[in-house]
């Protein structure tokens, strides 16, 4: 890797400009895209034809002196979004000939602001897991160690903005998969507020936990993509009548007197020496650019393990019932038994858990009072290697269920906007990443809060050797 | 031994007889006082209730996942939650 990729911004500027033609930098991320996938397999499948064709009508709006706010900007998505024409195969071969008749909503306002997509990302198959390994499609490794893995289920995302194939890609979040990648491959990932973006058209895993969110370089950029991305859909009831404030307004807002919640208990609890060092010294670097440190404790995060388990596994078994009964032998070994188990546990224990959703509601909202965001590690761990079945904590092994997703889910299953940046690299110069949360629907101040920080720092702007 | 006691047993010599269900460990955590099924439910409500065809090796696989998964949720079954409704109260609407 050479030069710094160029971001959103400087694209659709350029473009817009007339400088490069959406159409060049359509051919230079394909370029890219192919000659990585052999080593890294971001792609499930890229999609010239429809870039070129994307491009050359964004070239010709340009011409007519339309602005477009995304620009000839290549992307990519998850291939659990619908792309017109497109098979959406969820990295299964479940769904290798799905053909999709529509653009999933948030690809539709990605075309409409005139980005251009080039093809749709792998992932950890039917988003049920966190590692990116894919039998399928082949492993997704992650840029800065191949040995090690990229993090899931977003993982093609993560990897695709990571090895500057293009700046931004579109990920979902059910208990981490949007953040957890990002951190793994030093990105920054946004999982916005439940209901902020638009799910229509893309397959859920748990309807009341499924979150669609940008995966880019820098904090800027994603307030960029949140705009667009942001606002009412009709198909998807959870967006109506929450007004969408200007992102990019906010952003060069001081942070001096913004009370960062550090929270006492559960996040730093058992955390990798490394991790808790960047981290730590994230949060000191946001104090002196003006915030204050507030310690608080956040409860009940025991009990929201087990409730997000009890909806996760109970909405995945509703939804993948018929496909499992049809054309069960098609999805892989690894994946069959979790979507199964759903139909096995009892009901009661699904709708005590969204009785646990209301009474964890009142009682963070209370404690979050004192604070305006607060910072935690988005991971204990760093990637760890392909086949490993522990995150190695100071506290000794952990399941990698829990040591990857234990910091992140809460915020699925609360609905809270959060934020993983980069902000630092272990020893063996693996990334480690950052997770800012906001209050509900004030994704605002935790782009503020990124941005800031990028602004006094760098590791953002790294690139794998 | 309790009839209890030898249902977890059972379940604990299943998990490490079956390593081939190429689940990882790391899904299955330790277990806790929780309700735990055994294979022979999982293949009546499979074939009774679901109703759903499952092969061997994965009602070996449910089994021991749907066992981690009650040891997790006792935390949460165990929280007090007063009169609270689901979070799944919707608004009526013509629409």
């Amino acid at each position: 890797m050479t030069a710094a990729p160029l971001s959103c911004q400087q694209i659709a500027a350029a473009v817009q400009a007339h400088e490069r033609s959406a159409r060049d930098f359509a051919d230079a991320a394909i370029a890219a895209a192919e000659k990585h996938q052999a080593a890294y397999r971001a792609f499930i499948k890229i999609t010239p034809a429809v870039a070129r064709k994307q491009a050359e009508r964004v070239d010709r709006l340009v011409g007519m002196g339309k602005k477009l706010p995304l620009a000839g900007v290549p992307f990519a998505v998850k291939d659990l979004f619908d792309m017109q024409g497109e098979a959406t195969t969820c990295g299964s071969k479940a769904f290798a000939d799905r053909v999709a008749k529509t653009d999933a909503e948030a690809v539709k306002r990605l075309l409409a602001a005139g980005a251009v997509p080039i093809g749709k990302l792998n992932l950890h198959e039917c988003a049920f897991g966190f590692t990116g390994e894919n039998p399928t499609y082949g492993d997704c490794k992650n840029p800065w160690n191949p040995e090690r893995i990229p993090g899931g289920s977003s993982s093609g995302s993560a990897v695709a903005v990571a090895l500057g194939i293009c700046p931004l890609t579109l990920g979902s979040d059910t208990g981490g998969s949007i953040r957890m990648p990002s951190a793994l491959c030093s990105v920054t990932g946004l999982k916005p507020t439940y209901g902020r973006v638009s799910r229509a058209g893309g397959v859920p895993l748990s309807w009341s936990m499924d979150h669609v969110g940008p995966l880019t370089r820098t904090a800027e950029e994603a307030a960029l993509v949140l705009q667009i991305l942001a606002g009412e859909d009709p198909a998807d009831e959870t967006t109506l009548g929450i007004p969408v404030p200007d992102y990019a307004a906010e952003l060069k807002r001081p942070l001096k007197g913004l009370r960062l919640g550090v929270p006492k208990n559960w996040f730093f609890a058992d955390v990798q020496p490394a991790v808790e060092k960047a981290v730590r010294g994230a949060i000191d670097e946001l104090v002196k650019l003006g915030a204050k440190q507030v310690e608080f404790e956040l409860p009940h995060l025991d009990e929201v393990v087990g409730a997000h388990r009890a909806i996760i596994f109970s909405e995945a078994s509703e939804y993948y019932l018929p496909h499992l009964r049809e054309r069960g032998d098609k999805f892989a070994a690894a994946i069959r038994p979790l979507l199964l188990s759903g139909l096995f546990l009892p009901a009661v224990d699904y709708l005590h858990a969204q009785r646990v959703r209301r009474v964890v509601r009142k009682a963070w909202a209370e404690t979050l009072s004192a604070v305006d965001c607060f910072v935690t590690p988005t991971t204990p761990v760093v990637a760890t290697k392909f086949g490993q079945q522990n995150g190695e904590l100071p506290k000794g092994p952990k399941p990698l269920v829990r040591a990857y997703l234990d910091l992140t889910l809460p915020f699925n299953f609360s609905g809270h906007p959060a934020l993983s940046a980069p902000c630092g690299f272990s020893e063996d110069g693996l990334p480690i990443g950052m997770q800012i949360v906001g209050k509900p629907f004030d994704e605002a101040t935790i782009l503020r809060v990124a941005h800031q920080y990028q602004q006094a720092t760098d590791w953002h702007t790294r690139l794998p050797k | 031994m309790s009839p209890e006691l030898k249902i977890l047993s059972e379940c604990h010599k299943l998990r490490s007889e079956h390593s081939s269900f190429n689940l990882p460990p790391s899904f299955f955590p330790p277990m806790a006082d929780a309700p735990q099924l055994t294979p022979v439910t999982v293949a009546r409500l499979a074939a009774e209730s679901v109703p759903i065809k499952l092969s061997d090796a994965d009602r070996q696989a449910v089994t021991a996942l749907v066992g981690g998964l009650s040891a997790e949720m006792e935390p949460m079954r165990k929280l007090a939650v007063g009169e609270a409704d689901p979070a799944l109260i919707y608004h009526a609407s013509n629409k």
